[in-house]
């Protein structure tokens, strides 16, 4: 695939990128916060992923479903990202500046704490169907295993949640 | 049969699905995407981090190169002596016995007797 610097895109390749950018990080990152349960993160990995998106803008603009790949880097990120979570990942830290945005719900943050108490594949096949909105198929897929091994995965996981949340409710 | 995993109690699933529908629907409000001159910077940052980091592990190929160049080289050379070769002494001279290189001729011998026969006798 060819890299592409950054300020050669054509003028309206840049527009139709930002539209898609605008349309899809609030999303992805949301779901990525959930798999990752930690906000920074989940805004590194989507940040990075959208710029390996912009510098392939030319060929990815093309893809039926450019978001789709996005997603999937923005997932690979996360995984390896998971497991070195403590070093030289933070050193790529975002550079934006800190914008003042809304807090998480206490219900949202309740979800999310609960989430990482999932093991990491039951985590990715719960955010994956049911934050990401992707079918058992599409989950799948995008796992390399059999539907049934997602709907098992799904089934353990909402009863560990609501194991989880329920005790959560007895400690309060 | 027991089953090994418990049945899903139906208030707490229905929490479970009430929170994940919630946070779909809404978390996504709390996080805003930045500008994307962002990412464009970002981007350059990217490409110019490639680029260094291609320049010193190109460097550092050429060091490590050189240097095996260098040892390969010092090693095909013969080692110095440790101590300096002794002249040859104007004194020596060849040995008077010393083994020539040409064989002997071979020594041709004809048996004479110790009483030879007369060749002719004369008969008394």
């Amino acid at each position: 695939m060819r890299a592409v610097r950054p300020d050669s895109h054509p003028d309206d390749e840049r527009g139709e990128f930002e539209s898609f950018y605008q349309a899809s990080y609030s999303r992805l990152a949301s779901q990525l916060h959930a798999y990752l349960g930690d906000r920074a993160e989940a805004e590194d990995v989507v940040q990075e992923a959208f710029v390996r998106a912009w510098q392939r803008w030319s060929g990815i603009g093309r893809y039926n479903d450019p978001a789709a790949w996005v997603r999937r880097v923005a997932w690979n990120l996360a995984t390896s990202r998971l497991r070195r979570l403590t070093v030289a990942a933070r050193m790529l830290r975002r550079h934006a500046d800190p914008q003042v945005v809304p807090e998480l719900g206490p219900d949202h943050v309740a979800l999310v704490a609960a989430l990482r108490t999932l093991s990491d594949r039951h985590r990715r096949a719960v955010v994956l169907h049911y934050l990401a909105d992707l079918s058992v198929a599409e989950v799948a897929d995008d796992l390399g295993v059999s539907r049934g091994t997602v709907l098992s995965w799904l089934h353990r996981g909402r009863i560990r949640l609501a194991a989880h949340l329920m005790s959560d409710d007895h400690r309060r | 049969m027991t089953s090994l995993t418990p049945d899903l109690d139906p208030e707490a699933d229905r929490r479970v699905a009430r929170l994940l529908t919630a946070y779909r629907e809404t978390a996504n409000l709390s996080f805003v995407a930045p500008p994307v001159e962002t990412l464009v910077a970002r981007a350059g940052g990217s490409t110019v981090r490639r680029v260094v980091l291609a320049g010193v592990a190109a460097t550092v190929m050429a060091v490590v190169a050189g240097g095996l160049m260098l040892a390969l080289s010092m090693r095909q050379q013969p080692p110095p002596p440790l101590t300096p070769a002794p002249s040859p002494s104007p004194t020596i001279s060849e040995p008077t016995n010393a083994p020539s290189l040409v064989p002997p001729a071979p020594v041709l011998q004809t048996h004479v007797p110790a009483n030879p026969v007369p060749l002719s006798r004369t008969p008394r």
